[in-house]
């Protein structure tokens, strides 16, 4: 194409026709998450779908992702209002400013594993010990609020203010793989009072994912988690949860 | 001859010959143009197309107002086809998610031994728990399955003939969930290249 005036109108056409779809798409997604949302949970899907319109915005969650959740739990035999319960969860985590990537996760293996929804929200007591949904979600709380007090905070790219402040992503990760790891521990029959050994399994997790090649967490990030945490920590933070 | 009359001599030859030759300018004109229009290139839709945005002065409003008409034309027809054709639909049915969830990246190979059975399927977070088929075309007893995967950590479990088996020999680790064993795959080791 000789005259590059011409081969950039063609490109601005193509660069319309792309982003129009794309757009048309992001929106028909959010329109089938509302519309599945709204069969499921008739009576509080606006209070579940603005939450969720948030956790989209953020790139906390997709709403493909949300929308496979929809339907398998719409699938499942339970009580209606369980799987009401399952979702306002996740909305509440979402309203909370938490990630719920990993809350989501083991709500749809809970549901793969055919567990009573009860169970997969609720938890069980008894050995093994499972956690419920809602553990879960006030372990991430409860791992974020420690990491602010201990100065580690979170803020859109770009708009690092202290060197402390990690990027959005960073954070969520670090949140999500320090809950899950003590979830691990605990569910794998660990006890609470032994911090050493919830210390030494964070730690391990949290340094093999700084080492990966293209890390999901960068290894500044991680030593300085880890020079501001104690086993004591760990402990204290399980126990307020449990 | 004398020199004096060569110019005369030349002039009328000259007359002579076009008078002789005139009747060859008639249709003169015709003929160029009909042979400038034969070598000219051929004007496809395309070029039409380009012609149509070509930037000239003093009609890039007019151009801009049919390239935006253009683009409104497109993302209406988007909406139609979104609305209308079912073939349309974004979101993939349940094999092709399987697929899309895996990332560029590392093919990260599965394998389970399982001898005579029928049906054998990897479930995990990195295909939302739905499962991905094992093959075992040497009938060796031997089922595996490649799945891209971006760096991170996953956890998994095999499905053989509908019973979890979470404890994978290759895999990096164990951790308990809801009651049960899930194998856990770090991806993206340095010298991991499976």
């Amino acid at each position: 194409m000789r005259d590059p005036r011409r081969a950039f109108t063609l490109v601005l056409i193509l660069g319309f026709f792309i982003s129009g779809v794309s757009t048309l798409a992001l929106a028909t997604s959010h329109a089938e998450v509302n519309q599945a949302l709204s069969v499921l949970c008739p009576t509080s899907d606006p209070e579940i779908m603005a939450a969720l319109e948030v956790g989209f915005a953020q790139g906390r969650i997709e709403p493909d992702e949300i929308l496979h959740l929809i339907r398998r739990l719409s699938t499942v035999q339970g009580v209606p209002a369980e799987k009401e319960t399952i979702l306002l969860t996740i909305a509440h985590a979402l309203q909370d400013d938490l990630p719920v990537k990993i809350l989501v996760d083991k709500v749809e293996e809970g549901l793969a594993r055919n567990i009573p929804l009860t169970v997969i929200l609720n938890g069980s007591g008894s050995q093994p010990r499972i956690l419920g949904l809602v553990q879960r979600a006030s372990l991430l709380e409860a791992v974020r609020d420690f990491l602010y007090s201990k100065r580690i905070f979170s803020a859109p790219e770009g708009t690092k203010a202290v060197s402390t402040c990690l990027p959005n992503a960073h954070f969520d990760c670090l949140v999500s793989e320090i809950a899950g790891s003590l979830a691990d521990y605990l569910e794998g029959g660990g006890s609470p009072l032994e911090g050493y050994l919830m210390f030494q399994q964070v730690s391990l997790r949290l340094q093999t994912l700084a080492g990966l090649r293209e890390p999901p967490l960068l290894a500044e990030d991680v030593d300085l988690v880890l020079e501001r945490l104690t086993p004591t920590d760990l402990t204290n933070i399980v126990l307020a949860v449990l | 001859m004398r020199i004096d009359n060569l110019d005369e001599s030349l002039r009328d030859a000259l007359r002579a010959e076009v008078t002789t030759e005139a009747f060859c300018l008639d249709g003169l004109e015709g003929r160029i143009v009909t042979e400038i229009a034969d070598r000219l290139p051929k004007r496809g839709p395309l070029d039409l197309l380009r012609g149509l945005f070509a930037p000239t002065r003093g009609v890039r409003i007019g151009q801009f107002a049919v390239l935006g008409a253009t683009a409104a034309i497109f993302l209406m027809m988007g909406i139609f086809l979104a609305d209308h054709v079912p073939g349309f639909d974004r979101t993939p049915s349940a094999p092709e998610r399987t697929i899309a969830t895996g990332h560029m990246g590392n093919e990260i190979l599965f394998v389970m031994p399982a001898t005579g059975a029928h049906d054998v399927s990897v479930v995990g977070n990195f295909n939302d728990w739905e499962a991905t088929p094992l093959a075992d075309d040497n009938g060796d007893g031997i089922w595996t399955v490649s799945i891209p995967l971006s760096p991170g950590r996953y956890e998994y479990a095999f499905v053989v003939d509908g019973r979890w088996w979470g404890q994978d020999p290759l895999a990096d680790g164990y951790v308990r969930s809801f009651g049960e064993y899930n194998s856990v795959r770090y991806v993206g080791q340095v010298g991991d290249d499976a």
